[in-house]
């Protein structure tokens, strides 16, 4: 019997649909000196590109918690509009922070992160699971079902914006999170700007039927890995 | 121990992410509204998601750019207004941010780039801001 993916959004598990497997994950602090941008460099063996993700706090409490490419707002903006904010983005030997402070004192970065495997991925890997052995489904979360999992390769562009559609079929506006590859490196698409501080390659929006991935006109060849869930 | 790419619907040797809470709120705005040369408009809301460790998916709408839904957290539109009587472009960035463990802001900024007032384009623009967040496993 087919899925029914009307009503598989209302599992907290659901055998129909894979569960997320994180594959790189850890936490570490970083410094970074007044209105200067730092970097940390974390080596990996994975024998593909990990898709990373993660957050990032002021204190090694995670009191409040900041995405990527987000952070505190900043009063007087001229280079972005948060005060401080951090990126993470990954190659084929390290993951690499990027914190970029626009104050006037030192910020300090607190970061947990965690990564995927893109599909084209075939390896033997170590588990990450935070309780070893033991089993660590708990009826009391609702876990991310996975539904739709790939890429799309883009050749550079020639002026014109360009967009590409992948019909998801879930007639309804679904989470997704997607990466560009560019040139070796894989990043986070977390950013929609059209304005002064930023052009962004390609651009992630979704209605009832589409994932459209709009590319600029000026982007390089691009490839873009995306996930969609089930989960609203 | 072995481990084959997304062949598995569950393995308990990896960890996995957990849905926390959604919510959603809208911020306006104002059509026509008039900014002091090299002044920042803001207007926000802020709304109660999440638990602390809840990381943020954030889509993003605007009733001025149809029915799709950006996935971005923080979007910066285009818009032509005036400015000394002669067309002005500007730029709205409707960004989120955390406000504390289980608050965020969302909120739509205008920087006027210019020595002089500005009047934004006319028309409200309403932005919707749709937050998911998750839980990654402890570390």
């Amino acid at each position: 019997m087919p899925a029914d993916v009307t009503q598989a959004s209302k599992f907290l598990f659901h055998s129909d649909y894979p569960v997320d497997k994180l594959v790189a994950l850890g936490t570490l602090d970083f410094t970074v000196p007044a209105t200067t941008n730092g970097f940390v460099y974390i080596p990996h063996d994975y024998s593909f590109i990990p898709l990373m993700w993660g957050s990032w706090a002021l204190d090694a409490s995670y009191s409040t918690l900041y995405g990527l490419n987000s952070g505190p707002v900043s009063a007087a903006p001229t280079v972005s509009p948060f005060s401080s904010l951090m990126k993470v983005r990954a190659d084929a030997t390290q993951i690499i922070l990027e914190g970029q402070n626009y104050t006037g004192s030192t910020v300090n970065f607190y970061a947990r992160i965690f990564g995927f495997e893109p599909t084209t991925a075939d390896q033997f890997l170590d588990g990450t699971s935070p309780v070893g052995d033991g089993f660590q489904f708990n009826t009391d979360y609702n876990y991310t079902k996975l539904y739709l999992h790939d890429y799309i390769d883009q050749a550079a562009g020639t002026g014109s914006p360009v967009s590409r559609t992948i019909p998801h079929g879930l007639g309804t506006n679904t989470q997704i999170i997607t990466w560009k590859e560019d040139a070796g490196v894989v990043t986070p698409l977390t950013i929609h700007d059209g304005g002064e501080f930023q052009v962004e390659d390609v651009v992630v929006s979704i209605d009832n039927t589409n994932i459209t991935f709009t590319f600029s006109g000026s982007h390089p060849a691009l490839r873009v890995h995306y996930r969609c869930y089930i989960d609203e | 121990m072995s481990s084959k790419p997304e062949k598995f619907i569950y393995s308990s040797d990896f960890a996995t992410l957990k849905n926390d809470d959604d919510g959603f709120t809208t911020v306006t705005v104002v059509g026509s509204a008039v900014i002091a040369g090299g002044a920042v408009y803001t207007v926000s809301s802020d709304l109660t998601v999440g638990s602390q460790l809840g990381e943020g998916r954030i889509r993003i709408s605007s009733s001025k750019i149809g029915s799709s839904t950006f996935y971005a957290g923080y979007l910066g539109v285009n818009r032509t207004g005036t400015e000394s009587g002669s067309p002005a472009p500007y730029t709205i960035y409707a960004i989120v941010s955390r406000i504390s463990a289980t608050q965020v802001r969302c909120l739509c900024m205008i920087g006027n780039p210019y020595a002089t007032a500005l009047t934004c384009a006319a028309g409200s623009e309403t932005f919707v801001f749709k937050i998911n967040t998750f839980i990654s496993p402890a570390t």
